[in-house]
């Protein structure tokens, strides 16, 4: 993923499609990310529902991960009906092992010195998710990648990291395949839940603001580096985490780049998430104007429904769905960067102008795995019931097999992270100075935003939204929030 | 040379010391997720903002709506406005 990667010489000797098909780190992130959806597919058509019952897959129970827990960390490993979870965490490492063996032996590595690494490297991704599913620790929406990074830290900067793990450090493999299940759950259809109003909330106001974040960050910060800027715009104004991790991975930026973006917006989440709430309550404004505000701006997609239930159910609602579009804009984020890099960014420090050939050349194939999956799925979802079953039962359980080879990735960033390059990030500031305006921006536009489309042209439908939200809750809901 | 670099760079300190830092770092990771955590979440306030998470079905640290159940109703609740009302979100 490094921005600095040696750029190909055009006219050197460059291996056929089918030897790239074969070799290739990007083309192998689809093959495995295919085969894990299609076993997972396989397995809901595979196991007849009861009698009008929902379709789920058989591999349900054989692919999950702990869950949140409270006293005892013990209770992370307990299912609902009291049993213990331990098939489903051993399914997804024997999983997961063999499809990355298959990927490593595919591009003429050794599986079984991976094998050996990545038994640690998964233990580890076990005991990030520990961390990440206490329940106060989800409730200030400090998500798993974080713990991730921490995790690999506290190796990297003790013990140091063994020999043995270094087969198994495959930060970007496990995110690209992570990438190519991810686009199972961009679901295009969803699109549309909450009409114009939505989308000009979510489709008009986040790409103007990433990149006019983006051009300030290049022409008056001068930022030194291009992925770094783009990361930052891209996680500030779309959804966190995941929009980090997807344009990361399309602009190759380098780790340090990619968990500094992820440090910087979950610490302004934090912040955003009590703040916002307050601001709201305080100047009296209108419920849906007020989720849509938060889903507009709140990075993260799980504090954006932690801070509307601070605000009433119906902001709560609207905050959620306006988020949930803004998610599915990943997709296009993620193509768009794409090709604007290998296309102007990467041929600028040449100097030279690339052909069509060449820009197919250099795109990360991966990013089509990842538009296909969506493109397929979404035209599942939208052919009537029983593809939108067929699709729900596939992403119950490829988002746990998607997240675990996220929760893999970043504790290998914190394994490898590199301090100098960190540091280097960090001189004069740049960084913050680029998330805080680009946030304020973002803040003032889709105000502005919210309010004209639910506050004054979609007025008749802000209000018939809070009329169904309270319809089943007849008092506005309550507000509870810890001291 | 910071410490940071001195461990990069391979003239770190000797096993047991390294082995020593990582027991205090699980030691202090120990006493915050096994002791102060569960305590925490036991604060009247606390335990009450917390029910509110898990009374409406919502995820604070999902990082996709897939993740949040909270948001699959949403949709669903939408979805029926929609069939009900055609043009309430289409038509100003």
């Amino acid at each position: 993923m490094s921005s600095d990667a040696p750029v190909e010489n055009p006219t050197a000797d460059r291996p056929s499609l089918w030897t790239s098909m074969r070799r290739h780190e990007d083309w192998w992130a689809i093959w495995i990310g295919g085969l894990a959806l299609l076993i997972i597919v396989g397995s809901v058509m595979w196991n007849t529902p009861p009698e009008g019952k929902p379709p789920v897959s058989a591999l349900k129970d054989y692919l999950a991960k702990p869950g949140k827990w409270s006293q005892s960390p013990i209770d992370a490993y307990k299912a609902k009906d009291g049993s213990f979870v331990w098939k489903g965490i051993l399914g997804v490492g024997v999983l997961s092992g063999l499809l990355f063996a298959i990927g490593q032996a595919g591009m003429g590595k050794s599986p079984i010195r991976f094998l050996k690494g990545f038994v640690v490297i998964f233990l580890m991704a076990l005991l990030t998710y520990l961390l990440s599913e206490q329940e106060i620790i989800k409730y200030y929406n400090l998500e798993y990648p974080l713990w991730g990074l921490l995790v690999g830290l506290l190796v990297n900067l003790t013990v140091g990291v063994p020999g043995f793990l270094q087969p198994a450090l495959l930060t970007e493999f496990y995110i690209k395949t992570g990438l190519v299940l991810l686009g199972v759950e961009v679901l295009l259809p969803n699109l549309i839940a909450l009409g114009i109003p939505g989308i000009c909330v979510s489709w008009v106001v986040t790409p103007v603001v990433l990149i006019t974040t983006f051009i300030f960050g290049q022409k008056v910060l001068k930022m030194e580096s291009a992925a770094l800027n783009m990361v930052i715009s891209a996680d500030m104004s779309v959804c966190g985490v995941s929009a980090a991790i997807a344009t990361g991975a399309a602009c190759r930026a380098k780790k340090e780049e990619i968990s500094l973006a992820i440090a910087l917006s979950l610490a302004f989440t934090v912040g955003m998430m009590v703040v916002q709430p307050y601001i709201i309550r305080l100047t009296g404004m209108n419920e849906v104007v007020a989720g849509a505000w938060l889903g507009g701006t709140i990075d993260s997609t799980g504090a954006v429904a932690a801070a509307g239930t601070l605000v009433g159910k119906a902001a709560e609602q609207t905050a959620i769905t306006i988020k949930m579009i803004q998610n599915i804009l990943i997709g296009a984020v993620a193509f768009g960067v794409a090709t604007y890099w290998v296309s102007r960014v990467e041929p600028g420090r040449e100097g030279v102008r690339p052909d069509p050939w060449e820009i197919w050349y250099r795109f990360p194939k991966f990013v089509l795995g990842f538009l296909l999956a969506s493109l397929v799925f979404s035209f599942l979802a939208g052919s009537g019931e029983a593809g939108n079953a067929l699709v729900t039962a596939t992403t119950a359980v490829s988002k746990d097999l998607r997240a675990w080879f996220f929760c893999m990735a970043f504790v290998c960033i914190g394994m490898e992270i590199d301090f100098t390059e960190l540091r280097r990030n960090l001189q004069g500031g740049k960084p913050m100075v680029l998330y805080v305006c680009g946030q304020t921006l973002n803040l003032a536009l889709s105000l502005f935003m919210a309010w004209l489309m639910f506050g004054v042209v979609f007025k008749s439908a802000s209000d018939e939204l809070m009329k169904k939200a309270y319809a089943e809750h007849k008092t506005p809901a309550a507000v509870v929030s810890p001291k | 040379m910071s410490k940071f670099d001195r461990i990069q760079s391979g003239s770190a300190p000797s096993v047991w010391l390294r082995g020593g830092r990582l027991l205090v770092a699980v030691k202090v990771v120990g006493v915050m997720w096994l002791v102060v955590l569960p305590r925490w979440a036991q604060e009247p306030a606390m335990r009450a903002a917390l029910r509110t998470h898990t009374d409406r079905n919502i995820n604070g640290s999902a990082t996709y709506y897939t993740e949040n159940p909270a948001a699959l109703t949403a949709v669903r609740d939408l979805q029926q406005l929609q069939k009900e009302q055609p043009h309430l979100l289409w038509r100003p």
